[in-house]
């Protein structure tokens, strides 16, 4: 699809906007991601109006499934974002061990980590959550120490620099905004992958019974699995059209 | 006179309903050498496939081609497939029994020990050596005609002038026809016969050559306003066995002077430490030791809001103008940013008037303070940066390869720039450039170097008429577009040859070359140079 806008006037962020907004899996994706929390939102009411059915079940294990993706995405991406900026902020030593350390965990099946713990520990709520979200960790450390490393490196900031702009003034007028798209196109993959790790594991048995994951995993027949299957399949592909989207918006030399 | 081995008759060549080319009539006769070139996007690399017959998919060609039987083609950034050695390739274009053949068109291309290197895989050589590989490889075939497309564009001039002499020297003596394709800054038009222009999409004959531009006038040589003493730069590389620091040193020992409205010139080429020495400056990075002063305050030692105040005499453009401006910020936002930082006591209507003044002197409209530098041409871009730099009126600028990335007629405006701002205001100027050409003209005194050292420095004239060193002679024919005599590729900055950085390329190389650097000795007043040998030159110099 053809983008239209203007790079001469065209502010950056705009520019952004339309391309993700172009990009048509990516605006599908998010529509559906609407539909599907519009449909969260009113499970409630929708359950008054119909029995109790694999439907309505499927609608209410929506809310608890997007829940726990978001905390544990959103915990494992600060972390991930910390360990990142750590690697590729501190002394030469430090920062190289950190991401080393990040790039062979990264290589592992982390996905399977919440069984591991489950089946060393047993079932214990709480490190199940933290096993989900440190599966999300190594990746988005890997991802936000390159994209440290290289927003320190950029000649506008030689230039500012000489052109009288104190180090922090750098920082937080250069540095720091251009490295916001970039960011969140790399943060977002911790979403989707989040939540299928978390269903993974519920579909096993292990996490919460309310989840899409577990649903699956209880459901006796194909009609009473499929209402479930389908929102965590749509949703999982949703996610990752908007981050292929998010991704495209932000490529190249300008947001 | 012979006939055209290759002849276009209205060539054109056609995106969809876009013309790139329209009626291109060429011909290229035995031994002869042509170039074409012309700016980046003008469509040369379709001009060379399209009388090669091979248009990529999507473009058409039109009109009359008469090729050869025999011709090769080499595109841009052509390289070796990547998983099988040079002697498979060789083998796969030439038959069984190539290695001979592979041999003689390597060495033909100066490739250093040729017969081992045929059995290295590419990712084996170096990138001066693979870009000989493609040209050998196409050489070997013995072609009637040779279309080459900017060969060896990324490599540095002396290597790149060298490469070109060498296809040159070949076609003439192969009594083969050479058309080289390129940007002029590629120096392809240096061992051209004739020289053709596209631009627009036509195919004509170059713009009327510009006089060769005069060196600069030699300098009043007054009080120097920036005094530089046996400036040092180094990296820390990592550690040894020991538990000290590796260092990686970058610049050692430079220094000169400059007075008040004068120019020195910087020039070398990659890893040689000009730009190195223009950031220590500005204190940009870090200097290991020295003394570079401003008007006698030490800039080294500075705090740091004596170091801001500083700033405002002593401006910055540097190599890609593009990408010293942030592309998030638009133009005037980025003006007023720098006249808010380095004149902060000023108001915002002043400092409004400023930036627009400032963009009226570097030839801008007003209107381009709402663009975004995306936006912006190489050229827009480079009087940006120009822009920026005189919003607090400097009297020094520093010129990090200002013209790089720029089209003719972009650097010429530009250069104009700077010579009418040093008339007018008396600004100084450190230019480092790889430019010979550039450096003679603007520089009022030129410092030559090489692996971070000073080789040789004079004043331009007197380098020109008189440059004892191999390494400035050949940067001298390289500017003048002749063939460089200095062999191979430069050395890696890590791993430098002992004694004279210079002498695993120099043809004056002995053995003493390899013990000691040689220092600087004193040809006449104002006139040093570092080499061993630099007695036995004589005057004029040929690149010979």
């Amino acid at each position: 699809m053809q983008t239209h806008f203007d790079t001469a006037t065209d502010s950056p962020w705009r520019i952004a906007r339309r391309r993700f907004a172009a990009h048509r899996p990516a605006t599908h994706g998010l529509a559906l991601l609407m539909v599907v929390v519009v449909g969260d939102i009113l499970a409630p009411q929708l359950e008054e109006l119909f029995t109790d059915g694999p439907v309505t079940q499927a609608l209410r294990a929506g809310h608890a499934t997007l829940a726990f993706a978001a905390v544990a995405a959103l915990a494992g991406a600060l972390t991930g974002t910390l360990w990142g900026v750590l690697a590729a902020g501190l002394g030469r030593q430090v920062g190289r061990a950190l991401a080393r350390a990040a790039g062979w965990l990264a290589a592992l099946p982390l996905a399977l980590l919440p069984l591991v713990v489950a089946g060393l520990a047993g079932r214990a709520p709480l490190l199940f959550d933290m096993a989900v979200t440190a599966s999300v960790v190594p990746g988005v450390a890997v991802a936000v120490h390159a994209i440290a490393r290289d927003a320190a490196r950029h000649e506008f900031q030689a230039a500012a620099e000489a052109a009288g702009l104190s180090r922090r003034a750098i920082l937080w007028r250069h540095t720091v905004p251009g490295a916001l798209g970039p960011l969140l196109a790399a943060l977002w993959p911790a979403l989707p992958r989040a939540m299928a790790v978390e269903s993974m594991a519920s579909l096993l048995g292990l996490g919460s019974s309310q989840t899409w994951g577990a649903l699956i995993g209880t459901a006796g027949s194909g009609f009473t699995l499929l209402p479930a299957a389908v929102l965590l399949a749509a949703t999982l592909a949703a996610l990752h059209a908007v981050g292929a989207g998010l991704a495209d918006a932000f490529a190249g030399d300008r947001p | 006179m012979s006939a055209p081995l290759l002849r276009a008759d209205g060539l054109t060549v056609r995106c969809g309903g876009d013309v790139i080319v329209l009626n291109a009539d060429f011909e290229i006769r035995p031994a002869e050498v042509l170039a074409i070139t012309g700016p980046a996007g003008a469509g040369k690399s379709l001009l060379l496939r399209g009388a090669a017959g091979l248009m990529p998919r999507g473009y058409a060609a039109d009109g009359e081609v008469a090729r050869p039987g025999r011709l090769a083609l080499v595109p841009q950034d052509a390289d070796l497939t990547p998983h099988r050695t040079l002697a498979a390739q060789f083998a796969e274009v030439l038959g069984p029994d190539a290695r001979p053949r592979a041999v003689t068109a390597l060495e033909r291309m100066e490739v250093s020990a040729a017969a081992r290197r045929l059995d290295l895989y590419p990712h084996e050589l170096p990138d001066g050596i693979r870009m000989r590989a493609v040209l050998a490889l196409a050489l070997a075939t013995g072609p009637e005609v040779l279309l080459a497309d900017a060969p060896g564009a990324g490599l540095d001039p002396t290597v790149r002038a060298r490469l070109l002499g060498l296809l040159a020297a070949w076609a003439r003596e192969a009594g083969a026809g050479l058309i080289l394709a390129g940007r002029a800054a590629d120096g392809v038009a240096g061992p051209a016969d004739r020289v053709l222009r596209l631009d627009h999409g036509r195919l004509g004959p170059p713009a009327e050559a510009a006089e060769p531009p005069s060196p600069a006038a030699r300098g009043e040589g007054g009080a120097p306003v920036l005094s530089v003493r046996d400036l040092h730069v180094a990296f820390p590389l990592g550690r040894t066995w020991r538990g000290g620091t590796r260092w990686l040193t970058v610049v050692e020992g430079v220094g000169f002077e400059l007075p008040e409205g004068e120019t020195v010139a910087l020039l070398g080429e990659t890893g040689s430490g000009k730009s190195m020495v223009a950031r220590a400056i500005l204190r940009l990075i870090p200097a290991s030791s020295g003394r570079v002063a401003w008007h006698g305050r030490d800039l080294l030692t500075l705090d740091p809001p004596s170091l801001h105040h500083t700033r405002r005499d002593m401006q910055a453009l540097f190599p890609d103008p593009r990408k010293a401006l942030d592309p998030r910020i638009s133009v005037g936002e980025q003006l007023a940013e720098a006249a808010g930082a380095l004149i902060p006591e000023e108001d915002e209507a002043t400092l409004r008037l400023r930036v627009a003044d400032a963009l009226a002197r570097a030839g801008l409209p007003a209107a381009t303070a709402e663009h975004y530098p995306a936006g912006l041409t190489p050229g827009e871009a480079a009087r940006v940066g120009l822009a920026r730099a005189l919003v607090p009126h400097p009297r020094l600028l520093v010129c990090d390869e200002p013209t790089a990335m720029l089209d003719p007629a972009d650097r010429e405006a530009l250069i104009e720039h700077l010579l009418h701002l040093q008339r007018q205001r008396g600004v100084s100027l450190v230019l480092a450039t790889a430019d010979a050409a550039l450096a003679w003209r603007v520089g009022h005194r030129v410092l030559v170097l090489l692996a971070g050292q000073v080789v040789e420095e004079a004043d331009a004239a007197t380098l020109l008429a008189d440059a004892r060193h191999p390494y400035t002679r050949a940067l001298i024919a390289t500017g003048e577009g002749r063939m460089p005599d200095l062999r191979g590729d430069p050395p890696s900055a890590l791993r430098l040859p002992s004694g004279c950085p210079l002498r695993l390329r120099c043809p004056r190389a002995r053995d003493t070359c390899a013990d000691v650097m040689p220092a600087l000795e004193t040809v006449r007043p104002g006139h040093r140079v570092a080499c061993h040998y630099w007695d036995e030159t004589t005057s004029n110099p040929d690149g010979s």
